[in-house]
Order: C-alpha cells, then structure tokens, then sequence
C-alpha cells in the first residue's frame, strides 16, 4: 500500500482545493488511482442544513476531510451554541489518523448551531458550525479567509 | 529566536537524551515525555532528536524575536498567543514580537515546546540535553532563567497551511494504556516486565505489585519516582552488586517502597529491582503528578513491543500527514 | 542480616524491560572475569540492535533498540560468546589519593569498626592495603566503581540513606569501597546514602572534564591507591 487511508483524505482535499479530479500513483508495484466525484454536502444533524435563521445566515464548513470533533478531543465539549468567538479561533478539529487540522471562525461572531454529530465524518465543504459575524461587512457565506 | 521573559526553575533545553555514553557514567537523560517532544518536532517537520524546551513548572512567558512555527505538546497548560487561547497539542506561526504564556496544567505535568529548526545549542556528547546534576548540555549545563535568548536552528522555509495552525492528537488518546480492571479514573497504568530479583520477593509482595495501587510521593522528579505503597520485602535480603540501570527500572531499596528510576536517574545502582516500565510507557510517568496513582500491568516482551511500535507508528503518520500541512514559502523561517 | 553476595554457578542474561539485558557473570568478582566484561563491552558495540553497553561489578548491561533488536536472540546470543572472551590484562595508569580517615568527613569509621569488632586503625589499614581498580563506570560521571576492597570488611549497605557531605567522600557499601567526586561549587553539600563515609579525600582532581578528551580522568582498569593522611578521632 502505498499510502493509509488518511493520508488518501489528504490527498483528496488537496485535490479538491487545486480542482485535479483524477491521479494515479504508482510505486514498487502497487498502484493507487484517486478519482475525486462531485462534491456533495453532508445534510445537518438536526434536519436541514438550508434551515438558516436570521440570527446565524453563515456556516462555518469543513476544509479538509477526516472525523470531526467539536472543541478539541482532549477537552470535554463545552456548548457550542451562543458561544461567542474570535476571528481565527480554533472551534472544532478534523482528524486524519493522529493528525488534527482546525475548524476556525472566519471572523468574530457568535456559533449557532452544531451542523454535525461529534465523532462524525466530514468531507471537503461539509457544514460543521452555524455562524452569526458580529460585523455586518464580515465573511460571504462562511467561508474562510486565509491568514496567509 | 525565542526570549524567557518568565520561567520558573527547572525548565531545561531537551532532545531525545545521550546514548552511547554509559561508559562514562553518563545515562539518556532527556526528555522526560519523549513521545510529546517526537510529537511537536513532527508537526514541524524537525529532526526527530531536534532540541525543545521542557517546561516542568509555571507560569512561563516567552517572546518570539523573530517570525517563526512553533509547537506545544505534553501537558494541557492553556496556552495563549497575545492572548488567543491554542489548543493542546498545537502548532502555529508566531510572528516576531508575538508572546506566549502557558498556565500550570490542567492535565498532565510536563509541556513541550518546539520551534521550526530545533534549539540552537552546543552537542555535548551527542546530544543536547541539559544534565543538570552534572551541569553539561542545553544551555551551559543549565535550566533556562528570564532574559536568556535561544536561537533556532535555520529551518527549511514553510508556511502551515491552515492559518490557525495544525495538531496532534494527544498521546494519551491515540496510544491505548494496557488494560486494568481495577483502576480508578486518574490513576496511570504502565505495562511492566518481571525484572532479575521479582522471583526473590514473597508472594504477598509480588501481588501487591500488581494489585494495588502506588503513589506518586513529592519525591519524585527528572531523577526518579519515588512510590509508596505496601512495603515490598524479599525472602531472604543479599547484597547486590552495583550494576547499570535504565530508565523505567524499579528499584526496591530496603524501605520496601519501590522507586523508579527515570531519565536522569543513575546509571547503575545497587537495589534490587523488582521489574521495569516499558519503554513504550515512560512517557506517561512523566505527566503523573506527585498525589496521583499508578497502577503497573505485568507484560510480556512481546507486548511491549507491540506497544513500541504503535508509539512509532503514531510518531511516523502524524510526521507524514503534518506534512501536507505544510507549503514551502518564500519568507525564511527561524 | 545477610553476610555475602550472591555467586552465580553459571553466567545468567536477564531482560531489563523491554530494552536492555543484563548479563551476570558466574563466580565471584574478579579481575580477570572483569577484564572479560570490558572486552565483552566492547564486542558487543558492534552487534545490530545494541546501542550502549555499561559494565557493572561482575556484570555487563547491553542497551538495545526497543524496535530493531531481538532481545531473545540476543540473550542466547550473548551466553554463546561469553564463553570465548579471554581476560586480557590492561595495566592502566595510578591514581594516588591522600585520605583523612574519621573525623568530620568519614564519620561512620567508628561505627564500621565497632560492626566489625576492631579499632578504626585496624579499619584504615585493612582500607588503604590494596591497589584499586577501576572497574565501571558509577552512577554518574566520577572516578567508577572500585574493585579490591578486602572482603573482611564487608559492610552492609544501611537500610535507610543518611544524609553525608558531598565532596571526595571515602566509603564502603557491600563489598565495594567508593570514591566520591569533588565538591563543584554551587552543587548540593549534602546527598543521601546508604553506604557509609569512612574518610574524605580533600584534594582531589577533577573525575569528569568535558574540556578534555576523553573526558574522564580514569578509565576502566586504570587503579587508585589510598594514602593514610591522619587517622581523626
């Protein structure tokens, strides 16, 4: 095998993010094609997704694919409905085997409600967090801007 | 660059500690937590023996002089970066000027910090841990006071690619302890292997080693942990001759109360011992606080090399996957 | 109380967790036998999965990869060669160390004289007799394990440690003498122990100088000898 399941999540999400639908690997006689499909949205844990209230108009969605934590794995979840947050805090986690990637508040805002099970698997675009910006010139739709 | 603004004493400069030196008298010493300084040096695609802090008392306060990633790991000190509060097990950029304070943990003893590159200091025999007792190593032989200024060792430059930064999950999650029926929440289980003098101790002694629990006494540091706990006795007391000791072993000197030898314990000694803690399991000795409980498993060689290798494995993904996290950029870092 | 050592009828290999053996030679603590253990040491740095080997007294601790090695492999390994190891004679250079025996810095001579039913001068004599050898490396860097203490003055180590100045302390614990590092300024005054602090050597070089190479003033085999200051009440 040339690479663990994990390390083939990364490599989607990677995909995904460079827009490449289609790699094949080979090495020392085995061989690994990844096709990407059409990106589908995982529904809400309680009912729509769609379902948005004035309150929270964003999502906060996943940006890489793996198991998805609310809060840390270490620590004991704390609510995260009402709970008001800063730009760039870590709010949940994505794991890939023993690897964590973070799920971040676009901009300072307050969390609605949680869009997915704790424990549950996630991919690319996945909805995780309903989102209230406390700015009205803040994110469009939830999606993240990269500090980098 | 990093700046000790605010250090208590006894945080020292580790890597993975001095092997080949035994003929010296010099043991590994170390990190105490090895596998959460692996940890933290594979989030940032460092040397595996790469140099950090460990930081074993709190509050601490440093300054990073210049724009740089850097790691923490081990113990859950509630770490904030100009206030923000990180995860545990994180790592992040920091840019020059930035200061991070860590809070005596909530969990756990011991926290590691790493920065891109590894510390910058001398090898004394190998390797770059501070030996105290014997005032070599880390930072002239010493632990680390407010005002001393470490650099980094120059670090292929990246950028991480989730702007808040990216993390482990904690040994204590991912590495399963052995499993003991009879702990109690809290308590430390270590798989433990039957060392040369178990068979001298009497029966009610070598149960009362598996099956009850021993406590972690204020005597307990980078040197050993002393225990106590019902007093272990041997059939018939002989002298024993000195000979060489490794971390994990379990002395039992007359007092019948057991104490371990840990990574700046001696090289050699005289106790008999009555078993020793897997390699695979020093690591959580080292975030057992004195007050807490530890329980030992009996375990065969082949257990504690399964246990081994699951360390490695966690090590050897968590190096591979941290590093898709990471994109080469222009800007130096370190 | 007990009276000896064990002596093993045939050499024996323990496992010292997961990660070390330790293999303990048959018969009693000679020089010979250890010339053998150095030489042992010495091989067996070569072998694949061993990473360290320390000699002990009689004894030889191999310290292995806890992923490459085969410790069972190794141990059986171990017992085949020990056989073939001869004793070779390493004459190695004299250390001459004046001692004050008694007194404030060897206060336990009374009570070892008085455990060995003799006078404190019967003590030093029997002490300073024999030329010491070097034979491994102690619990830190400093001058190793002594080898030639007369067996008539085996001492039990204590039950429980006292507390003893830190500084060229002279000792006996079991049937091994001791020679202490120096006083290094800012370091403990005191340290525990178990074994007990006959006499004080107070002008004593440097055991361990990373300035120099190798860094240890005596290496194995090299010998010490005890020159009777005074003798203090």
């Amino acid at each position: 095998m040339i690479l663990e399941p994990a390390e083939i999540m990364s490599l989607v999400a990677h995909m995904r993010r460079v827009g490449v639908a289609e790699i094949e690997l080979e090495e020392a006689g085995s061989a690994l094609r990844v096709v990407v499909p059409e990106q589908a949205i995982a529904p809400a844990v309680d009912g729509t997704a769609a379902a948005t209230t004035v309150a929270a108009p964003y999502v906060i969605a996943a940006e890489a694919c793996g198991f998805f934590q609310p809060g840390h794995p270490a620590r004991a979840a704390a609510p995260a409905r009402g709970r008001r947050v800063e730009a760039g805090e870590v709010v949940g986690t994505i794991a890939a085997g023993p690897l964590l990637r973070p799920v971040a508040a676009p901009a300072a805002g307050t969390l609605g409600r949680l869009l997915c099970a704790a424990g549950g698997r996630v991919d690319h675009g996945t909805p995780l967090f309903e989102f209230a910006p406390h700015s009205p010139s803040s994110p469009d739709s939830g999606k993240r801007k990269d500090t980098r | 660059m990093i700046e000790i603004l605010e250090t208590p004493p006894l945080n020292a400069i580790q890597d993975l500690g001095r092997l080949g030196y035994r003929c010296h008298g010099v043991g590994r010493g170390g990190a105490m937590d090895r596998v959460a300084l692996a940890a933290a040096n594979a989030l940032l695609g460092n040397d595996e023996n790469a140099a950090g802090i460990e930081l074993q008392l709190f509050p601490v306060r440093v300054r990073f002089a210049g724009d740089t990633v850097f790691a923490l790991t081990g113990a859950d000190c509630e770490a904030r970066l100009d206030g923000r509060l990180l995860p545990p097990w994180w790592a992040m950029s920091a840019q020059a000027g930035q200061e991070l304070v860590l809070s005596p943990p909530r969990q756990g003893l011991r926290a590691y910090l790493a920065v891109a590159g590894g510390i910058d200091v001398p090898e004394v025999m190998g390797s770059r841990s501070t030996q105290m007792r014997d005032g070599f190593g880390g930072l002239d032989g010493r632990a680390l006071a407010a005002g001393d200024r470490l650099a980094a060792f120059p670090a292929p430059a990246f950028a991480l690619r989730d702007g808040a930064g990216l993390g482990a999950l904690p040994a204590s999650l991912a590495l399963a302890a052995a499993d003991c029926p009879q702990a109690q929440p809290g308590e430390t289980v270590l798989r433990v292997i039957q060392a040369a003098e178990y068979e001298q101790f009497d029966a009610a002694s070598q149960a009362a080693l598996w099956q009850t629990p021993w406590k972690v006494t204020a005597q307990s540091n980078r040197q050993g942990y002393r225990l106590a706990g019902v007093a272990l006795q041997r059939l018939e007391p002989v002298e024993m001759r000195s000979h060489g000791i490794v971390p994990g072993v379990i002395q039992v000197p007359p007092s019948g109360q057991p104490i371990i030898q840990l990574a700046d314990g001696n090289s050699a000694g005289g106790y008999p011992k009555i078993g020793v803690v897997i390699e695979a399991d020093l690591w959580r000795i080292a975030q057992a606080a004195p007050g807490s409980a530890l329980r030992f498993v009996s375990c065969t060689l082949e257990e504690a090399r399964t246990a081994e290798r699951a360390v490695a494995a966690y090590l050897g993904t968590l190096r591979r996957l941290a590093g898709y996290c990471r994109l080469p950029s222009l800007g130096k870092v370190a | 109380m007990n009276t000896g050592v064990v002596v093993l009828a045939e050499p024996r290999v323990s496992l010292c967790g997961s990660a070390a053996l330790l293999l303990d030679a048959e018969g009693p603590m000679t020089l010979p036998t250890q010339e053998r253990i150095w030489r042992l040491g010495d091989r067996v740095r070569d072998w694949e999965g061993v990473v360290d080997a320390q000699p002990g007294m009689n004894s030889l601790l191999i310290v292995l990869d806890p992923l490459e090695a085969d410790p069972q492999a190794l141990s059986a390994r171990l017992l085949d060669v020990w056989p073939t190891i001869e004793a070779g004679r390493i004459r190695g250079r004299l250390l001459e160390v004046g001692v004050v025996y008694g007194g404030e810095g060897g206060q336990d001579l009374p009570d070892v004289a008085a455990y060995h039913r003799c006078t404190p001068q019967e003590i030093v004599a029997l002490h300073a007799a024999p030329e010491y050898v070097v034979f491994a490396p102690s619990v830190s860097p400093g001058f190793g394990y002594l080898f030639g203490l007369d067996p008539r003055l085996f001492t039990p180590r204590r039950k429980v440690p006292v507390m003893r100045p830190v500084g060229g302390g002279v000792s006996i614990g079991g049937g091994q003498s001791n020679l202490g590092k120096p006083y290094v300024e800012g370091g403990p005054t005191m340290n525990p122990t178990g074994w007990h602090v006959i006499g004080c050597a107070p002008r004593l070089p440097a055991p361990f100088d990373l300035a120099k190479d190798p860094p240890n003033l005596l290496s194995l085999g090299d010998r010490i000898r005890f020159r009777v200051d005074r003798i203090e009440a």
